[in-house]
């Protein structure tokens, strides 16, 4: 079945093929059309499934949490800010060893109420022990959503995955999506399984007090399942190829690498303006191709190292900003690459807020770095004061004035 | 990646915090005793409140105190309400 | 439903990390009695965490997931909702009960938020707070459970503002089933549990927790205390059903005139966290205030029984 949808619907779509069975969740701009979708498939006997419409996003994640221990499939959404304010039970989630998926449409954080693109929520829920996954595309929304399941209750894994895709960009527009039919995704996701579960028969208790000479092994048992779940992602996207249909790379994406000299590395839906700008640099005769990261966590190291340690220079782009270091995805491809090759990183931080990042400005950036205009480290070159910032300026500087902030 | 200093980790596999159900969970809770509670048979008319007020679970539905967990808090014996419970204190086997 | 016919079967396991005389677990013992095998547990942050026994081995016999401070309703509606679609595909044949044991700060304070919500939600299960009138897990500082001009860590001259009341928050939300319970009387508290089992829907009972190092009283006067608090009226034992709250137990026979107010001063004399109200000399104005507010309940409730009985009386005569 062939649909024009938005990216938030073909997500619910996705949580519907998946026989999700508990769906927890508060609404959140952009998020919103995920939950009001799936209340519908709910209301009109399409989905066998309760749906806990909570008080909090902190609630929210305490439910689906509750609800993976009880031994069901269970699914939540949310972005930003509910991101943010679920952040203590998304460590609970990754600790607690059991399998659940959650959406995170990519937002702004305030202040400045902000709902469009932007990847600071999801990178400041890097260290919590989540896998993810950041899409490009509405189809690769509905089929990661699928694969997601399948990652996360491989008995290898057993960690919560998070299915990232772009506010507005993503989540709004309407893009053409090709819906699986149920029996083609059963054959790809068998019931639901978990390493443990709540058990009236055998019962055991989970998460009391838990001494230093105790806790590293539950640590480092998280990191060997985030280890393992390298090979888990690419064998869900190849088997899903298989059995269902649509592939969009494995832990990354590359467009164009072969015979590249130069490469751009980004995430989301600016890798798919990155894509463009690919050809335009190839038409002016520059050798450029894509990286486009696809699992955040576990990160490509491999990956990076294979793709990128041959190559002259390399662009990354950032739509997020670590304060004090620089753009994390930035970060993270230069330590994949310490000692393997001798290829120049740069970092653009752009497109923050949901600012339009066009493939032109992409393009003149790599000329720069290629010509030696750019300097290194992450710089911020779509950075301009407007007439709204001296507006702003002029207020401040006028309560300055007047003595006021001291 | 953080390199791994022994090779028995790699078969640490699943590890998480589920704890199993067990007496003495923290130990014979009994050596915590300062104070033992000694009953006499003869005043005890099986009310069963000392049962019920036991934050323990250490004495049963017979009326037998099990001194392996017995804190020696005391309850028993204040709520008894023939006093056929007193705290005697005890002497410690070294 | 007498001592002697309550379960033999102990579901708390002896031997556990409870300090003495700890009201927590004496209070579990009882409602695990009273709810039975079939019951799913949620322990929210509190003394619970710990008592229970550190990692690999727990004193409860019951399936048990330990959470995060503010989540107790939430908690349980997952834990309800999943049960809700296994009993649907018959993974389950019956419906277990979900149980959350949460503190006063998990309750009162921290965890309001998502009680309130579950319960606006009327999401299935029974919610019960231990209340110990502080965050004793953290050694003893203020909550808002914490009564007036009680001692903490970081009230040390004595809290300046009085408790909120959560149960009667509770009763504001139109849930079906509200109750308070005392360790001292522990039939009645049974009967509250196995009353909460039979119903569908949010179910709150709040069981006072004297706590021996918190509110510094040996620790064999656990139950004197709870007892001493509901016979001078510091802590009121009722239920809540159908719109309609009855006291019960010792605060009933109070209120029906059977036994009379025990004054508040031999309650606050019972523990060193008001010691200040007496040493080194007496604060003959904090502590009339204490029985002021306890003497204004206590009058209004009397004279509504008086009336009532009256009422009833009139209604009973025969006809002239």
């Amino acid at each position: 079945m062939r649909l024009v949808e938005t990216g938030n619907h073909v997500a619910a779509w996705g949580v519907r093929l998946a026989r999700v069975e508990v769906v927890s969740a508060y609404p959140i701009t952009p998020q919103t059309q995920v939950i009001e979708e799936i209340s519908r498939f709910i209301d009109e006997g399409e989905m066998q499934c309760e749906y806990i419409p909570v008080e909090s996003e902190h609630s929210a994640m305490a439910a689906l949490i509750a609800s993976a221990a009880m031994g069901v499939r269970s699914f939540s959404a949310t972005s930003a800010h509910g991101l943010a304010y679920m952040h203590e039970l998304l460590h609970w989630a990754a600790g607690i060893r059991l399998p659940m998926v959650m959406v995170n449409v990519n937002r702004a954080l305030g202040p400045g109420w902000n709902i469009w693109c932007d990847h600071q929520d999801t990178l400041a829920a890097r260290d919590t022990g989540w896998i993810q996954i950041h899409c490009a595309s509405h189809q690769e929304i509905l089929d990661t959503v699928i694969q997601a399941y399948r990652i996360s209750e491989d008995p290898k894994v057993n960690l919560p995955v998070m299915v990232c895709y772009d506010a507005i960009f993503l989540s709004h527009n309407y893009m053409q999506v090709e819906i699986p039919s149920q029996e083609d995704v059963d054959r790809f996701l068998p019931p639901f399984r978990s390493l443990w579960r709540l058990d009236l028969h055998h019962p055991l208790t989970h998460g009391s007090v838990i001494y230093p000479d105790d806790y590293e092994e539950v640590r480092y048992s998280m990191f060997r399942g985030m280890e393992n779940a390298r090979e888990v992602v690419k064998a869900a996207a190849r088997e899903y190829r298989e059995t269902v249909g649509g592939y969009h790379g494995e832990l990354v994406d590359a467009y164009g690498i072969e015979d590249a000299e130069h490469a751009l590395v980004a995430m989301g839906s600016m890798a798919s303006e990155a894509r463009v700008a690919v050809e335009a640099l190839r038409e002016a005769g520059h050798r450029f191709g894509l990286v486009r990261v696809r699992s955040y966590r576990p990160f490509p190291v491999e990956e990076c190292r294979r793709l990128l340690a041959g190559l002259q220079k390399v662009l990354v782009l950032d739509r997020s900003i670590s304060f004090g270091m620089e753009g994390p995805l930035y970060s993270e491809v230069k330590a994949s690459l310490y000692g393997h090759g001798d290829a120049v990183i740069y970092d653009l931080v752009t497109g923050l807020g949901g600012r339009d990042v066009t493939y032109e400005f992409i393009a003149e950036n790599a000329v720069a770095a290629l010509e030696g205009r750019l300097d290194a480290g992450s710089v911020w070159p779509s950075v301009r004061l407007n007439r709204h910032h001296l507006v702003s300026k002029s207020g401040v500087e006028r309560l300055g004035s007047k003595g006021g902030a001291r | 990646m953080p390199k791994r200093k022994k090779k028995e980790a790699e078969e640490i596999g699943f590890v998480t915090t589920l704890s199993v159900p067990s007496e003495g969970s923290a130990g014979l809770t009994g050596s915590w005793r300062v104070f033992i509670p000694v009953l006499d048979g003869e005043r005890c008319n099986k009310c069963l409140l000392c049962w019920i007020y036991c934050p323990e679970a250490c004495i049963n539905k017979d009326i037998r105190i099990n001194y392996d967990y017995c804190k020696g808090c005391g309850i028993c014996a204040e709520e008894c309400p023939r006093g056929a419970i007193s705290m005697v204190k005890e002497e410690k086997k070294q | 439903m007498k001592l002697k016919d309550f379960p033999e079967e102990e579901l708390f396991l002896q031997g556990s990390a409870a300090c003495q005389g700890c009201p927590g677990s004496a209070a579990i013992r009882v409602a695990f009695k009273a709810l039975g095998r079939n019951t799913v547990l949620s322990v929210i942050a509190s003394c619970t965490s710990v008592f229970q026994s550190p990692f690999p081995v727990s004193a409860l016999e019951l399936p048990t997931l330990n959470m995060a401070f503010a989540t107790g309703g939430a908690t349980a509606s997952g834990l309800s909702a999943a049960a809700d679609r296994l009993v649907a595909r018959g993974v389950l044949e019956e419906k277990p009960t979900i149980l959350v044991w949460a503190g006063d700060g998990g309750t009162y304070d921290i965890g309001i938020q998502a009680l309130s919500g579950a319960a606006e939600r009327n999401a299935d299960f029974i919610y019960v707070c231990y209340n110990n009138e502080a965050y004793s897990n953290t050694g003893t500082q203020r909550s808002g459970a914490t009564p007036y001009a009680a001692w903490t860590t970081n009230t040390t001259k004595g809290k300046e503002e009085w408790r909120k009341d959560v149960a009667q928050i509770m009763v504001a939300h139109g849930i079906p089933y509200v109750a308070t319970a005392s360790l001292a009387y522990p039939t009645d508290m049974f009967r509250k549990f196995a009353r909460a089992k039979e119903i569908k829907g949010t179910r709150y009972i709040e069981i006072q927790a004297p706590c021996p190092p918190g509110w510094k009283f040996p620790s064999s006067h656990t139950i004197k205390v709870a007892r001493l608090a509901v016979q001078s009226g510091m802590w009121m034992l009722y239920e809540h059903e159908d719109g309609k709250t009855t006291y019960t137990a010792g605060t009933q026979r109070i209120i029906q005139g059977q036994s009379k107010l025990v004054p508040v001063e031999e309650y606050l004399r019972a523990q060193g966290r008001f010691g200040h109200l007496f040493s080194p000399e007496r604060d003959e104005k904090r502590i009339g205030e204490i029985q002021r507010r306890i003497d204004h309940v206590f009058e209004t409730l009397q004279f509504t029984h008086k009336m009532k009985e009256h009422i009833m009386d009139i209604e009973m005569a025969p006809p002239r």
